[in-house]
């Protein structure tokens, strides 16, 4: 067990809850004991529990809950906004339009001013022991909304982040890259997942590739081939 | 107020073996819910002082290498108490009037924790007001207060792991800010002075 996986699973408030398996629970005991900043990364939570219990108490919560964003917040949300980008940033390949063709998160396909965009399927994708790699045909919605295509990689946890690349296949010409996803994290179910606009998208022959930020040596990159119609 | 990651020991008079003094950081957190899960202010002191005690002779004998890692034994030692009176509180439980019974008793033994409760309870309302939208805020209840699974919750609210880590990492960073500026933070790592070997 070391930090990233603590952070990224967090492994704190689940120990706290009693969520972790013994097995965890004993690695996450193990490594506190060394970790001063982990003990430290507890009793802040052991505050948060506490004082979300004393609104509680206090009958505030549900008042909160409902409570209007403070004026002052919206800097505060711009400048969180521009960090979280670090968790998951994206790269068109394209111009003309501030959304992406693809992202690591819907929220980051939305133009300005629009509010959702429903998942118009989801799509996971594998490995076949095959010759031969058979596109994975991918229906595009007749509704603008988002695709997600999820993939387990090898690396897992460990091998991440990741980096997740689409190209088009032009019947005639050399591939194009179309979109780049970074900073990509494998979820609490292993699959790493990121999201394709089906307005911005052309129907034709893709390759996804996933790979490691951290290089071959941590993961090798994984490559698969889907049919958007 | 002793700076923590200040020098861990002094001698407290000045000969060799006698006595030495072991600081450890401010444990008010963890002994507030000590108190919450045992609804006792005194049990919890109790088990608090079992736990410092049980550390401090690992380090006597040996069995801790060295003096920084004294926080975490002794955390180790109050959660598995902590832990402990939660199972024992839950198969306590058989139906929703022993429930009700329960959080009623609660509410009862509140003013053991009401000071410190009271300042942490004041940093967490003004972090979900600053909190964008009431999704977040929903998130941040469900997951530190209600303690529901990360999944189940994310299923619930149609939340992508991303989605959920952001808004939790957001969370922390801003409640560490506000901790730290109002004090709670770096700046309290005193606290208990405690004779070793004597």
């Amino acid at each position: 067990m070391d930090s990233k996986q603590i952070e990224a699973e967090h492994i704190v408030a689940r120990y706290l809850a009693d969520q972790l398996s013994p097995a965890e629970a004993e690695a996450f005991e193990a490594y506190y004991t060394e970790h001063p900043s982990a003990v430290r990364e507890i009793e802040y939570t052991l505050r948060l529990k506490e004082g979300l219990a004393t609104l509680r108490d206090r009958q505030q919560l549900d008042a909160l809950m409902k409570a209007r964003r403070w004026r002052w917040a919206l800097p505060l949300s711009v400048a969180a906004a521009v960090a979280g980008a670090a968790l998951g940033t994206w790269t068109w390949y394209g111009a003309g339009s501030s959304a992406p063709v693809a992202a690591g998160t819907i929220e980051a396909l939305l133009e300005n001013g629009k509010a959702t965009l429903p998942l118009g399927g989801k799509y996971m994708l594998v490995r076949v022991r095959s010759a031969e790699q058979v596109p994975l045909e991918i229906p595009l919605p007749a509704a603008h909304s988002a695709v997600e295509l999820q993939v387990l990689p090898a690396g897992g946890a460990a091998a991440g982040p990741y980096r997740l690349v689409l190209e088009r296949h032009p019947v005639e010409g050399k591939p194009k890259p179309v979109a780049e996803v970074a900073g990509l994290m494998p979820g609490s179910d292993g699959l790493v997942a990121a999201w394709l606009d089906s307005e911005r998208i052309q129907p034709g022959q893709y390759t996804v590739e996933l790979s490691s930020e951290r290089g071959e040596s941590a993961a090798p990159a994984e490559r698969f081939v889907i049919e958007l119609r | 107020m002793v700076e923590r990651d200040g020098p861990l020991t002094n001698s407290r008079s000045g000969q060799e073996g006698a006595g030495q003094e072991v600081l450890l950081r401010d444990m008010s957190g963890l002994k507030a819910q000590l108190t919450r899960v045992t609804r006792d202010a005194e049990l919890a002191a109790d088990l608090l002082q079992d736990a410092i005690v049980t550390a401090l002779q690992k380090l006597e004998a040996g069995e801790i290498e060295h003096r920084g890692q004294l926080d975490g034994y002794v955390y180790r030692v109050a959660l598995n108490h902590l832990r402990n009176h939660r199972r024992k509180d839950k198969s306590a439980v058989s139906g929703p009037e022993a429930l009700t019974e329960l959080v009623d008793t609660e509410s009862e033994n509140r003013p053991a924790r009401a000071v410190e409760g009271g300042r942490w309870g004041t940093v967490v309302a003004q972090l979900l007001k600053e909190m964008s939208s009431p999704r977040d805020r929903e998130v941040l209840i469900r997951f530190y207060l209600q303690e529901e699974d990360r999944g189940a919750l994310c299923r619930s609210l149609a939340l992508t792991d991303l989605q959920f880590n952001r808004v939790i990492f957001r969370a922390r960073g801003r409640l560490r800010e506000l901790l730290e500026r109002r004090g709670y933070g770096k700046s309290d790592f005193l606290a208990i002075g405690l004779a070793l070997f004597c």
